[in-house]
């Protein structure tokens, strides 16, 4: 189209497109499938493939017998040229098909804006399938007694398996964490030093896969790059602009959530990196005044990461604090028989998640203002950068001691909705979910003699799912 | 496995995704001719809302929606060693997506009629909400379904998906000129219809 021209509903044509018709016609509501197309298309591929691979079968079957039979069988003979007919015919058309897209090369169109479902469901995507990230975190806090303690620039390196590392670029620190090994190693100067750049060496050992238990100590990714995913996957609706980020296409997620707390903003506004689906920036709000403001620079997925990468040394003669935890890597055969009664596992997982831990500690610790028990059993599941933890406790002889033991007192659980489960260990009991903008997704929920907890990134039906398919764990479960 | 239909997907009509977007879409297109139905099936989630789209307007029933996209995908499923492209992959699934909605419109050619404005207040969708936005969407969705099936196509690739002309024009098999003319007479007949509608509403 050459030139404006109006609309009769004040829409105009600019360049090639009705952007105002455009956008009316994609307003226009489109009906979902019907139940059970997933299913039904699902069943078509799979007769599909199977019907391949038992022509496949004929074939060699064909091949194998052709030069002995060949002489004996012509009319077999005749079929199988027919077949080889009919495959170079089809080699030749999709060759020609090939051909035709190369030569049509279809051309790129301007892309329509993308919605704010399509931005979440992209930051989800990279999330849950990078093997690892690198970059460097700017976390800029407006309140002077929060940025003190907050604000900071650290090189980060994560990966899927758990390991990390944070490295102080305006200030000297760092810590390292390896998931093989399950040793967590620091040099960081004191909180309660201020001033003083004298650097502490700490190794933590015995480290839990995650919440409720202590695990490494990846709160400062977890709090300014885990828990941004987390909002936008429990947040709903929002804006989203087209921007240019540091040279780079992104999207501007522009979005309410509900508030925490006094601390906690009512408004975030996420730059997510097209290529890479990230979140880049994040400037958080409260009644319009900036709260902080958090970047990402430099990022780089999946990157080439050296051995040494999540090792830390300490200088000769450093003094080291230590202190273990508890937690050890467990075979899975072995876990009833240290613990002392039979752990449960869940028997549905969502996609593409594995089982990458099972420990255990005997040693007893306390989560909150829990009763402190051993004999705790945790599976961490694994899927790219998202991660899952199941796990249980003895309820010991008071179960009402027991409240929410991820709530970690910090403000972040907000929210609980009690549910009844009607499967699994969980059959007719209450447990306590909790999905909030900032706070891990979770439920727990207390059975005769076990605390039970499904914490971290899935969505409320999976949460729901995976509780209530939990279970005496089996023999055949195999170790990670 | 991505749900197809998940209204958190990707929309079709991309054939300039960015090159993350290509690259991932050519590592799931690798992973789908090896066999791998789940990232088929990823694939299809990508741009299912747009097909889902571009299928309900041309057939204007849910049911031959989904019985024509079933038959396309499996189609794309097996013409997949076929397909070289990388960021037009949407534009290939779009193309065999219309071409089969084409062939049902052909079949139900005997059977069909063209239907009225009036009559086509039935095919129209749900209203979610009342008042003005609705009345706009319903006279939308109406003058939208009286339209012949190739104009319906191009307004909606074009307008709504922003495909460009030259995309547009391989996704329906046509020459750019076609598609602009189609879009023409378009956009003129919805404009027409439009005004009709609202002067019959005003009394005027």
């Amino acid at each position: 189209m050459n030139g404006d021209r109006e609309h009769p509903r004040g829409s105009r044509v600019t360049g090639e497109r009705d952007e105002v018709l455009g956008a009316a016609l994609r307003s226009l509501p489109v009906p979902a499938h019907r139940p059970g197309f997933d299913a039904n298309l699902l069943a078509n591929l799979r007769a599909e493939v199977r019907g391949r691979d038992a022509t496949m079968r004929e074939r060699e079957a064909d091949r194998e017998g052709s030069a002995g039979s060949r002489l004996a069988h012509p009319g077999r003979s005749r079929a199988w040229h027919r077949r080889g007919l009919t495959i170079s015919l089809a080699a030749a058309a999709s060759i020609a098909l090939a051909l035709f897209l190369m030569v049509a090369n279809f051309p790129g169109g301007s892309l329509r804006t993308a919605s704010a479902a399509e931005v979440r469901a992209a930051v989800a995507r990279a999330w849950a399938s990078a093997r690892g990230i690198a970059g460097v975190l700017i976390v800029d806090y407006r309140a002077p007694v929060v940025a003190s303690q907050q604000d900071g620039r650290w090189r980060f390196l994560l990966t899927a398996e758990g390991d990390f590392r944070l490295t102080g670029l305006d200030h000297a620190g760092v810590i390292a964490y390896d998931a093989k090994t399950d040793i967590e190693r620091s040099l960081s100067t004191s909180a309660s030093m201020a001033g003083s750049n004298e650097l502490f060496a700490a190794e933590l050992t015995g480290l839990a896969p995650g919440a409720p238990d202590a695990g490494p100590s990846s709160a400062l990714l977890d709090r300014n790059l885990g828990s941004v995913v987390r909002a936008l996957a429990a947040g709903r609706g929002g804006r989203v602009h087209e921007v240019t980020y540091q040279g780079r296409a992104a999207w501007l997620l522009d979005l309410k959530v509900p508030s925490g707390g006094a601390l906690f903003p009512d408004h975030l506004q996420v730059t997510v990196d097209r290529q890479t689906g990230f979140p880049v920036r994040v400037i958080a709000s409260q009644d319009g005044q900036t709260i902080y403001q958090t970047r990402i620079d430099d990022l780089t997925v999946n990157p080439r990461i050296p051995a040494s990468a999540f090792s830390l040394k300490f200088p000769a003669g450093k003094q080291v604090s230590r202190t273990d935890f508890g937690f050890r890597h467990m075979a899975t055969e072995d876990v009833g028989r240290t613990v002392g009664y039979t752990p449960v596992v869940p028997t549905f997982i969502p996609g593409r998640y594995r089982l990458s831990d099972v420990m255990v500690s005997v040693k007893p610790t306390s989560t909150g203002t829990n009763p402190s028990v051993g004999d705790i059993v945790s599976l961490s599941y694994r899927r790219g950068l998202d991660q899952f933890i199941v796990t249980t406790r003895p309820v010991g002889p008071n179960p009402k001691a027991w409240h929410d033991p991820v709530d970690n007192g910090q403000g972040h659980v907000q929210g609980t909705q009690r549910v009844t489960f009607s499967s699994g260990v969980l059959a007719n009991k209450a447990g306590h979910l909790v999905i909030g903008p900032f706070a891990a997704p979770h439920i727990w929920a207390l059975t005769d003699k076990l605390v039970v907890t499904v914490s971290g990134d899935l969505t409320r039906a999976e949460l729901v799912q995976v509780a209530g398919s939990l279970g005496p764990l089996k023999s055949h479960l195999r170790s990670p | 496995m991505t749900p197809i239909g998940d209204e958190a997907c990707h929309s079709g009509g991309r054939t300039a995704a960015p090159e993350q977007e290509g690259v991932a879409e050519a590592r799931a297109l690798e992973r789908a001719r090896a066999g791998d139905l789940d990232a088929f099936v990823e694939l299809i989630s990508l741009h299912d809302r747009a097909l889902r789209a571009l299928a309900y307007r041309l057939l204007g029933d849910a049911q031959r929606m989904d019985d024509v996209l079933q038959e396309a995908y499996l189609k794309a499923f097996r013409s997949l060693h076929g397909f070289e492209g990388r960021s037009a992959f949407g534009s290939w699934l779009h193309r065999i997506v219309y071409n089969a909605c084409m062939d049902q419109l052909r079949r139900r050619r005997s059977g069909a009629r063209h239907l009225s404005l009036g009559e086509v207040d039935a095919l129209a969708d749900p209203m979610p909400d009342p008042g003005d936005v609705a009345a706009q969407r319903l006279d939308l969705a109406a003058a939208l379904a009286s339209l012949p099936p190739e104009l319906r196509a191009t307004v909606l690739l074009v307008d709504a998906e922003g495909m460009d002309y030259e995309t547009a024009s391989q996704v329906l098999g046509i020459p750019v000129g076609t598609v602009r003319s189609r879009l023409n007479r378009a956009r003129g007949l919805l404009r027409r219809t439009l005004s009709d509608d609202e002067r019959g509403r005003d009394g005027s």
